[in-house]
């Protein structure tokens, strides 16, 4: 897929108010696109992807956690603040 | 309780540290090793970056009492100290405040660790320990030496809500030890303890030198991909250190309760309405790998923090959604301009680039600097520039030296800054048709 094709995609996607199937089509083709686009072609990219999200208060699912140590992390917090 | 003396010794001068107000916390970890003794002392080096920080046991039970100047609320740092223990040691205790208590909880698992504990200082008053003590030092009659003073946060606190000068005199004067204070002695401030503690050299040259930034931004995409959490975190706010002191510095903080995460999936930088500041990786790693191009990652990480400098309006998208350049034309062109006073050459955002010509036209068109038009901007809360627009041109348009704008003006700067601030002028270049423009708003009706 090329830049502007990809582009294409993610406007038409955009525009149909529809965050989840542009992060869907980010992950499919975003990490390949790249590497070919110029600095103007990724940063519309980005500002697509950003305003997409932004508007509609999505946020894509992040990768798995980073398992924490064993043994099981214990932590407790106490109190509120204080001046 | 400190010893009283049998005759009282009276003052020739008072220098003080002020305490500025504040949230305090205590962190107690378990360190199993070495590498975690270090682990947490490397993190509170950096924590010590960004507030004050009192080492208060070193060894098996690591503690460290932190205070962060500023709103006494809970400010965002003690959360994500909170998130790095989590992630990284098994065992660990938040007390969000400092007490007897957990002095001597710390006390106690240092007994049973044979851990050292710090001496921490003692209030003169009441005696109770305080990590972050009001001090005074105090010249004394018929003495050589001066004598050093402290008073812990809770008989400040009883003592009322004074200017730090009067709380000091206020507190020597209940001093057992016995003080007097003749009424005409000044208690002077000692400047250095209330500043903003310098950037240490190691992260001012984030900003200075290329290399660095990119093995700075570097270290950050490494420790994303390890999955180190508490690597990432520490290289995250590493950087963030360096581009929030630069913009205190500038005169441009971003708001504290701010946080910066970087996210798989994400735009090259995006700011959420709860102000947390989300930075692609795919991009940041095109940026760095591909184009080995350190300043746009930077540009971008200031143009958010832009965005984060107030808690957005609560009708937020009622703006952002049809006229986003009225924000965007602002943390596009402050961004570039903070780069550039800092020697950094980098362009505009080609798709916000339309809205910073639009907004560096209005200057030259008002007769005012580029930068003096995007601060006052900037004074307002994300999301209400374009509500306060009129009033803000009307006020430098008067500023220049002009009569204030008709009525007749007015309607056209709404309707011509409406027109080109519209998300339809997003990404379009100059030459673009581009509607009614400053120059009808400008002319006399």
């Amino acid at each position: 897929m090329s830049p502007d094709e990809f582009i294409h995609g993610l406007r038409v996607r955009s525009e149909a108010g529809d965050p989840g199937s542009v992060d869907l089509f980010a992950r499919e083709h975003l990490d390949k696109v790249l590497g070919k686009c110029s600095d103007a072609q990724a940063d519309l990219i980005g500002s697509l992807m950003r305003e997409t999200y932004l508007i509609h208060g999505y946020m894509p699912a992040e990768r798995p956690a980073a398992q924490p140590p064993e043994p099981a992390c214990r932590v407790k917090s106490r109190g509120t603040a204080a001046a | 309780m400190s010893a009283t003396y049998g005759r009282r010794r009276e003052l020739s001068a008072i220098r003080y540290y002020p305490v500025p107000p504040g949230a305090r916390a205590v962190f107690i970890i378990e360190a199993r090793s070495a590498k975690e003794s270090r682990q947490a002392q490397e993190l509170f080096d950096y924590v010590g970056q960004l507030a004050h920080v009192v080492s208060i046991s070193e060894g098996a039970v690591m503690s460290y009492a932190v205070h962060v100047p500023g709103d006494p609320g809970e400010p965002s740092l003690f959360g994500r100290i909170e998130r790095l223990l989590t992630t990284t040691f098994a065992f660990a205790i938040v007390e969000r405040n400092f007490s007897d208590v957990t002095l001597r909880l710390i006390h106690d698992l240092c007994d049973d660790s044979r851990t050292h504990a710090e001496e921490l200082p003692l209030c003169g008053i009441c005696g109770r320990p305080d990590p972050f003590p009001c001090r005074a030092s105090v010249d004394l009659v018929g003495e050589a030496e001066p004598a050093h003073l402290v008073y812990c946060f809770r008989c400040a606190e009883e003592s009322g809500s004074l200017e730090p000068g009067a709380l000091l005199r206020r507190l020597i004067g209940l001093d057992p030890r016995g003080f007097d204070i003749p009424s005409d002695i000044p208690s002077l401030p000692v400047p250095d303890l209330v500043q903003h503690k310098p950037l240490p050299d190691s992260l001012a040259v984030i900003w200075d030198d290329r290399a660095v930034r990119r093995g700075a931004l570097y270290a950050i995409l490494e420790a994303y991909e390890s999955g180190d959490e508490l690597l990432l975190n520490a290289a995250v706010l590493r950087f963030d250190v360096a581009v929030t002191d630069r913009l205190r510095a500038l005169g441009y903080p971003r708001h504290p309760t701010a946080i910066v995460r970087i996210c798989e999936w994400e735009a090259p930088g995006r700011t959420t309405p709860s102000l947390e500041v989300r930075l692609g990786k795919w991009f940041l790693r095109r940026d760095l790998i591909l184009r080995d191009d350190a300043d746009r990652p930077l540009r971008t990480w200031v143009h958010e923090s832009i965005h984060a400098r107030e808690p957005w309006a609560p009708d937020w998208k009622g703006e952002f959604e049809v006229w986003p350049g009225y924000e965007e034309g602002l943390a596009s062109g402050l961004a570039v301009l903070i780069l550039h006073r800092s020697g950094i050459a980098v362009e505009d955002n080609p798709s916000y680039s339309f809205y910073v010509d639009v907004y560096r036209e209005l200057a030259a068109r008002i007769g005012v600097e580029f930068e003096t038009l995007l601060r006052k901007l900037w004074e307002y809360q994300p999301a209400t520039i374009r509500r306060n627009f009129g009033r803000i041109v009307n006020s430098l348009y008067k500023q220049a030296g002009a009569r204030s704008l008709s009525k007749t003006q007015l309607r056209r700067l709404r309707s011509a800054a409406d027109a080109q601030f519209g998300r339809e002028m997003r990404g379009q270049s100059c030459a673009a048709n581009r509607g009614p423009c400053w120059k009808e708003v400008f002319c006399e009706p």
